[in-house]
């Protein structure tokens, strides 16, 4: 069925000439304001697994174009982390790191820092992150080739001080 | 104040959070509750944790909530992150930077950007040698001393021993069996083990197609990977030496001539050194090499000839300073020999130039005269000599005329001649024959001579007719010494002939301009002598 938004880049617009005054520029209460109450209103629409499946696919549709514009394309994957790293950074979307990476077993264990989502909320029983899970995804089989699922196996709101992630590439 | 079950788990945390071994034991009235256990079992997991992380064990589990291991969790996954990073520096990834650690993020990028400047440095280091290393125009190698593998090559050893890359497959092709003798191979060894290095050794070595090099060897003993290897460069001199050998063959065979020659060839600097001299002087002078090289131009020279060699010398060294070319000088030399003998030689003197033009010295020839001089001698001699009575002829009674009127009239000593004749010899001739007349002139002769004194000259003069110069003689003395002769002749008996008789005309000078003079009153006194009777003495 055709939708009546189709999401491209280019819908981010021209923020250097819509925002002459205020920037490229906002407060993460924002982006969490958004984000949050998106989920509270979809929740009660579809249900919390369909909310957080929703919430993966838009990760992963964010990832496709974050790693289509930001992202040179290599095959190298310390090059490609060190890419992510400085421009995860550098956007202030949160701190990445990588604990360990097997590429020939297609699994890593992946932590962000002081990300958008979930950094400094408060403690619950659930991990929180599954944009970011969709994210992370889509980044990693941009840059593989090969589709990964990604879950977060510690989060912030679970009472961790950083979010860490399991990629496994899925055998096709 | 707290209560005794308070104050037991209190002890029993404390224990918990400070002992290496817990043997504190919680109360049992709590041991069962929740809250006890969930705290009991954070602790428990915060010491497990803190142990592993201590121990450098970052998969260690860390299970569980809360702030606290949230942050030992995120600790781990710093320390993981670590060691990730590390692992891709230590693979040549010098992008990774860490961001997220205060001081330490800085301490480690600032380490990591000099050890990525300092590999950087060594790269361009090796990218360095690797270039000096192709480009040294020598043959380079460098090979593990304990077996000879061959490390590394450059170019000019390809060249050299026509080998390729394909032959030279590094690991596997071993320098030793290049060696023609392996003795030289254990010395090489043997030298660089004990000094480091090892300077312009000279080997034998095969190239690909078993030809034959000449290397001078040049090695540093360096270490590569913990195992002593040799950085040898090797200056192929296979054709040098075999300029050298045709050299020494060409130079050899000069000096075979030279040793083995009759003449004596010698070379001399311009102070009169000699520099070489061949072994032939030892048959010409008696003298060895060695003892004619410390010998005086004196004693190598009989004093005329040793005033020539000074000219000779003179002009050399003129032409020399002056820089015009060396006159070649050839003239007759009189040596001393070790047995108190003279030898009449003839030197050929050149001079010796190198091939830049500069001069080095004089190369001599001397031959041995002596057999020529004689039979110039016998030649001189023959010319002066009559062939039937072997006393001097006319040429030579008239040159020794000539010169003592010469002397005479120069005031110095007169003279006195003598002039005789054989009375009636053609009756002789005509009784005996010629060969009996023969030889009557011939023991005429004889008896002249022992009777005229050492110096005078008697020749003949003509036929029957003898002619005996006198030096320093005056007119009675010569008068004299004719009637001694004349008795002598009358006195002797002839072979065959038996008497014989001779006339004797005598003059001494009077300052006659030509010799025709003397001879003239010599030839009247003996006419007159013929005149009164023959067999007597007259003087004019």
């Amino acid at each position: 069925m055709a939708g009546k938004y189709e999401f491209s880049w280019e819908l981010l617009g021209d923020i250097g000439v819509g925002r002459p005054n205020l920037g490229n520029t906002t407060r993460v209460e924002v982006y969490r304001l958004m984000q949050f109450t998106f989920r509270d209103i979809i929740e009660k629409h579809v249900g919390v697994e369909e909310t957080d499946q929703i919430f993966y696919e838009a990760g992963q549709l964010a990832g496709n174009a974050f790693y289509q514009h930001m992202i040179t394309k290599t095959d190298d994957l310390n090059h490609f982390v060190s890419q992510l790293k400085t421009v995860l950074k550098d956007l202030g979307m949160g701190i990445l790191r990588v604990e360990e990476a097997d590429m020939e077993k297609g699994e890593l264990i992946l932590t962000v820092s002081e990300d958008l989502d979930c950094s400094g909320l408060p403690e619950d029983s659930y991990e929180i992150c599954t944009y970011d899970e969709g994210f992370i995804s889509a980044l990693l089989e941009n840059f593989s080739g090969k589709p990964f699922v990604v879950k977060e196996i510690d989060c912030w709101c679970t009472g961790d001080r950083t979010c860490r992630f399991h990629a496994k590439a899925i055998e096709q | 104040m707290i209560s005794k079950d308070a104050r037991s788990i209190l002890e029993y945390f404390k224990a918990l959070l400070n002992d290496l071994r817990v043997s504190v034991i919680p109360p049992e009235n709590i041991s069962n509750d929740d809250s006890f256990l969930e705290i009991d079992q954070t602790i428990k997991t915060i010491r497990n944790s803190a142990t592993a992380l201590g121990n450098g064990n970052l998969s260690e589990d860390i299970n569980g909530r809360g702030y606290v291991l949230g942050s030992l969790k995120n600790l781990q996954a710093s320390l993981r992150n670590l060691t990730w990073i590390t692992k891709t520096i230590a693979s040549g990834d010098f992008s990774q930077r860490v961001h997220f650690l205060g001081d330490f993020s800085e301490a480690f990028n600032s380490m990591t950007e000099k050890l990525e400047s300092s590999i950087h440095e060594l790269e361009e280091a090796r990218s360095h040698f690797e270039m000096v290393f192709q480009t040294i125009p020598d043959a380079t190698v460098i090979t593990k001393v304990a077996d000879g593998t061959l490390i590394a090559y450059n170019r000019a050893f390809m060249e050299a021993t026509k080998f390729t890359d394909a032959d030279l497959t590094v690991g596997s092709f071993n320098i030793r069996d290049l060696y023609i003798d392996e003795s030289q191979r254990e010395t090489f060894i043997k030298t660089l083990e004990a000094n480091g290095f090892v300077e312009n050794l000279e080997i034998c070595f095969y190239g690909k197609n078993n030809e034959r090099h000449i290397g001078l060897v040049s090695s540093k003993r360096i270490i590569i990977d913990g195992a002593p290897h040799a950085l040898s460069v090797i200056r192929d001199i296979t054709q040098l030496k075999a300029i050298e050998a045709k050299l020494q063959q060409s130079e050899e065979r000069h000096r075979l001539l030279a040793d083995n020659a009759a003449d004596v060839i010698w070379t001399m600097d311009l102070t009169g050194r000699f520099t070489y001299i061949s072994p032939s002087v030892e048959k010409l002078r008696g003298y060895t090499v060695e003892e004619v090289m410390a010998q005086s131009q004196e004693e190598v020279l009989c004093p005329g000839s040793l005033v020539q060699m000074h000219e000779g010398l003179a002009r050399a060294i003129n032409s020399v300073q002056n820089g015009l070319p060396f006159q070649v000088y050839r003239g007759e030399l009189e040596q001393p020999c070790k047995d108190g003998t003279t030898v009449w030689t003839e030197a050929t003197v050149s001079g010796i130039y190198s091939e830049d033009g500069r001069f080095v010295g004089m190369l001599g020839v001397t031959r041995d005269i002596s057999e020529r001089k004689l039979m110039e001698e016998e030649i001189r001699r023959l010319s002066i000599t009559d062939k039937l009575t072997q006393s001097f002829n006319r040429l030579k009674l008239d040159e020794t005329l000539e010169h003592h009127n010469k002397w005479a009239q120069n005031g110095s000593a007169p003279f006195a001649i003598i002039i005789l004749d054989i009375d009636h010899f053609k009756l002789v001739n005509d009784t005996y024959g010629h060969q009996v007349g023969d030889r009557v002139l011939i023991e005429l002769v004889g008896l002249l001579y022992e009777t005229v004194r050492h110096g005078d000259v008697v020749g003949r003069w003509g036929g029957e007719e003898f002619l005996i110069i006198l030096p320093d003689t005056s007119l009675m003395d010569a008068a004299r010494l004719a009637e001694r002769l004349r008795q002598a002749v009358a006195n002797h008996s002839f072979a065959t002939a038996g008497a014989v008789t001779i006339s004797l005309g005598v003059s001494a000078y009077k300052n006659d301009t030509a010799p025709e003079s003397i001879v003239s009153r010599a030839d009247r006194a003996l006419y007159l002598a013929k005149e009164k009777g023959r067999n007597r003495v007259e003087v004019c």
